[in-house]
């Protein structure tokens, strides 16, 4: 990179928020997803928007393509370099928690704030942010925005979309848009903000944003329920959400994942039953009984095993944190370091999880992988962690075809190629796919001219989703 | 060599999956200017490159393993537990194998050589031999850590010195260097009060002292990545504690009981000496305290975390009137103030400041390297003997 270009980087972000060292620039190469970026020219942290602003016109002069980076947790390749010479912004110096307002259901934050720590805030007013990637220890609120991310308690307030009020983001250019605002309803002509949210840094900077915020739950309940036969376990779920109870939150562990928790925390998860349906129910303490009692009701069926409720706060965190661990302790399974993994995202409708789930234990056989599936069932959310060895061509290929054929049972049964981790590097041509099935592709066409909008010159995050 | 030694460290991180979990929780991270390469996630993927032929094998690999604290603070996050304290030590010796380390290690590695601990001071323990009889069950091994650590303040200088000049550490000049850490003379107090009281709470309790028994540990060295000087010292240690008889040591400090429980049966073939840590054999206290005071306790993650001993925490718990806020264990940045000791001062404040410790009636630690370091931010922690010493009913 001239030299030119990162004397004026650092003026705009000072020397001590710049990375140009070798070593220093390695990390960003790399997310939690089995692609390897190009080693990025320089890393800035800039502290505020007007930086941000800053380094987004000079980028745009100077055609200089910007990677931009929250939490580098993204399992689709979306947040490393596509190509050489690029410039990353990291967000981890925007950390700032400005405002919280109770009567206004928001809080007003930074994009580099992690979730765990927004949430950890939040518990002082005891209110909470919904949206809970398993991730959310390192995911921030720019990524999550960007990746309009789900999590457990999906099945009851679904994805972060759900939950963004207003946004100030930087255009490439440095042009700062407000979007949205602070109020709980709002008609602003086309709707920005839902554009920005899930677009995965190819449109727009996020810098800050306005969050709906919940009060927390009075009380949950925690049922964990176990049965052999995973088409029982997809009864139990159709059943759940026939009952007009809304799970706070609603998982499943396949087996393969079952097996890999259990190692660890064998304490909390019984030793019986190849699949578990973990489910919270909340509600305040009056009534929490009986939603539970309707839950066994639905749970109960000739396929269940056993069923469990933690009684001790300790016994609820830790089964919880089980499933959290789920997809890492799945990987220390793996017979060799050289062995990688593809996670497939997809979703259908609740309704269709039975014949879903038949026709993927299918393809699991005939691949001849390993491919342990669990997810977010409450919303129709299935992930499997599909393994291969890198070092065998032909486990790669078909690893990548397993992942192929998921996406198409999900297209088949009205469903969606990626439910929350997005497209990224990953699912592009899943995507064409998905839309071409729709006679769709049209729909693709206006996300291309949507993004020359945002960004003629091409510069942000490029080679990314579309 | 180093093919082995960069293997076992691609091992040891074989399961990582880069989910960065390990990120929030690292204390260099956020020293080093949030650059991810001084954190657990960093180093790791920094590792993988260098075992592809990726990136070269110089000296820039250097600062991200050395600045890593080994606290397991990355550890205890990791659903797939991968110990990249364990990497890291791992990469300080492949570093030191091809003479990539700091110039200063080879100092101290010298000044060991020289006189048997890395500050070339002459440690008296006359003191002790006051307090504990000549014979016991157990003898009490301090690895002279609380004793050095009484010196580090005044080292602080002179290293300071030679980071400005850094042509002062040419090997030539080396050994020359050495004998001006002999001049250092007279410890800090504080550190000679906390194993005075601890000597004087193992009184009665079959604890035997003897001067010529009492050796440094070596753990510097090993931190060092000075795998065989430590080795060498380790058998050394373990032969003279043999010749004299002695099967069961009682420790004082966090790093000793860690390098005598769980490094020297690893470098030491038929180790067999019983290792005990000194609260442990103070199961019996009653503590009282007048009135009501607040107290801010940094917990030692050697202790806590590598050794998973004594529950400091539940001794202060059931101490009535004294409150103690729950405050998740991080490290006091220490472990690096060597070699870094601008950014180990800033993770002291990081830390000082999670643990509200200026705003608290007592501030409380149980490891002299803590100690020392929040010293340098102008902290003044209570060794936890000290505390325990003054408060028995
Ligand atoms: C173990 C594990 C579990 C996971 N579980 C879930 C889950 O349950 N649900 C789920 O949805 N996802 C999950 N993920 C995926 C991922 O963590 C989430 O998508 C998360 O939201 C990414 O946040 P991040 O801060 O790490 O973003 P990054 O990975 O840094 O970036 C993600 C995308 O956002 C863009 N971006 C980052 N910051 C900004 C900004 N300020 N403005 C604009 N764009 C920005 C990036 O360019 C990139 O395209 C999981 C990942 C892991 C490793």
């Amino acid at each position: 990179m001239k030299e030119e270009i990162v004397r004026e980087a650092s003026r705009i972000v000072g020397w001590n928020n710049v990375l140009l060292a070798p070593e220093e620039l390695v990390p960003f190469r790399y997310d939690a997803s089995e692609f390897k970026g190009e080693l990025p020219s320089i890393v800035v942290m800039p502290e505020n928007e007007e930086q941000v602003s800053e380094l987004m016109a000079l980028s745009y002069d100077k055609e200089i393509p910007v990677v931009l980076r929250g939490g580098g947790s993204s399992l689709t390749g979306a947040s490393i370099p596509a190509f050489p010479n690029t410039m990353v912004i990291s967000f981890s110096n925007m950390v700032k928690i400005h405002e919280v307002n109770i009567i206004d259901s928001y809080v007003f934050v930074e994009a580099g704030v992690r979730l765990d720590d927004l949430n950890a805030y939040l518990s002082q007013y005891g209110y909470m942010f919904p949206p809970d990637p398993a991730s959310s220890a390192v995911a921030t609120v720019g990524g999550c925005i960007a990746g309009n991310s789900g999590g457990m308690r999906g099945a009851k307030f679904g994805q972060v979309k759900n939950w963004v009020l207003g946004l100030n983001a930087v255009l490439p250019g440095g042009d700062v848009i407000r979007i949205g605002g602070k109020t709980l309803k709002i008609r602003q002509g086309l709707d920005l903000v839902s554009l920005i949210v899930g677009s995965e840094g190819i449109l727009a900077a996020v810098t800050s944003a306005y969050l709906k915020i919940w009060p927390a739950p009075e009380r949950i309940a925690r049922v964990l329920a176990y049965y052999d036969d995973l088409s029982y376990l997809m009864q139990a779920v159709t059943k759940l959400r026939e009952s007009k109870l809304v799970p706070l939150v609603m998982e499943f562990l396949g087996e393969g994942l079952l097996d890999a928790v259990r190692r660890v925390y064998g304490d909390v998860i019984e030793a019986k039953g190849r699949n578990l349906l973990l489910i919270d129910i909340d509600g305040p303490e009056e009534s929490l009984r009986r939603y539970v009692d309707k839950a066994i009701e639905a749970l109960e069926n000739e396929g269940l095993i056993l069923y469990k409720i933690p009684e001790t706060p300790e016994e609820m965190e830790r089964a919880y944190l089980a499933r959290r661990a789920a997809f890492p302790s799945s990987l220390k399974i793996r017979k060799k370091p050289s062995e990688r993994v593809l996670v497939s995202d997809i979703v259908v409708p609740p309704s269709k999880l039975i014949p879903t789930i038949k026709e993927i234990e299918a393809a699991i056989d005939r691949s001849g992988l390993r491919a342990p599936i669990g997810g977010h069932v409450g919303d129709g959310n299935i992930h499997s962690d599909i393994f291969y060895d890198e070092e065998d061509e032909d486990e790669k290929r078909r690893a990548w075809k397993l992942l192929e054929e998921m996406a198409e049972i999900a297209i088949k049964y009205g469903g969606s190629v990626s439910a929350e981790h997005g497209i990224g590097l990953e699912k592009r041509e899943l995507l064409k796919k998905e839309m071409k099935s729709k006679g769709s592709l049209k729909a693709l066409e206006i996300m291309r001219e949507i993004k020359k909008i945002f960004d003629p010159k091409n510069l942000l995050n490029p080679g990314k989703v579309i | 060599m180093n093919g082995e030694v960069l293997r076992k460290a691609v091992e040891l991180a074989g399961f990582c999956i880069k989910c960065g979990f390990c990120e929030p929780v690292c204390p260099t991270i956020l020293a080093f200017k949030n650059s991810p390469v001084y954190g657990p996630r960093g180093r790791i993927l920094l590792l993988r490159e260098i075992y592809r032929g990726e990136f070269p094998l110089n000296e820039r690999i250097r600062d991200p393993y050395y600045s890593c604290l080994n606290c397991k603070a990355c550890y205890e996050v990791c659903p797939a537990e991968v110990d990249v304290g364990e990497i890291s030590s791992e990469m300080k010796k492949l570093i030191q194998l091809k003479g990539l380390a700091h110039a200063l290690s080879y100092v101290v590695r010298d000044v060991f050589q020289l006189y048997g601990n890395p500050l070339g001071v002459k440690v008296s323990n006359n003191e002790i031999s006051e307090i504990l009889p000549r014979r016991g069950k157990y003898t009490l091994f301090t690895g002279q850590l609380y004793q050095l650590m009484g010196y580090a303040d005044r080292i602080s200088s002179i290293l300071d010195l030679l980071r400005e000049h850094p042509s002062l550490l040419n090997v030539s000049t080396r050994s020359g260097l050495s004998s001006i850490f002999l001049k250092f003379k007279g410890a800090s107090h504080a550190f000679i009060e906390s194993i005075l009281c601890i000597s004087k709470l193992l009184r009665g309790r079959d604890v035997a002292y003897d001067p010529s028994a009492d050796f440094y540990s070596g753990i510097f060295l090993y931190d060092l990545g000075f795998e065989e000087v430590f080795s060498e010292h380790a058998k050394k240690v373990f032969n003279e504690l043999k010749e004299r008889g002695i099967t069961k040591v009682v420790t004082i400090d966090p790093h000793t009981t860690y390098a005598l429980l769980s490094l020297y049966p690893r470098y030491v073939e038929g180790f067999d000496i019983d290792v005990t840590y000194y609260l442990e054999l103070l199961d019996d206290l009653n503590l009282k305290v007048v009135g009501e005071i607040s107290v801010a306790y940094q917990e030692p993650c050697y202790l806590v975390r590598h050794l998973r001993l004594s529950d400091i925490r539940s001794i202060l718990e059931s101490v009535k009137g004294l409150s103690l806020e729950k405050v998740r264990t991080s490290c006091c940045g220490g472990p690096i103030e060597y070699l870094y000791p601008e950014r180990s001062r800033a993770i002291a404040k990081t830390r000082a400041t999670e643990l509200s410790a200026g705003g608290k009636d007592l501030f409380i630690t149980a490891c002299p390297v803590c100690m020392s370091n929040f010293r340098k931010i102008a902290l003044d922690p209570l060794d936890i003997s000290l505390f325990i010493y003054r408060n028995l009913s």
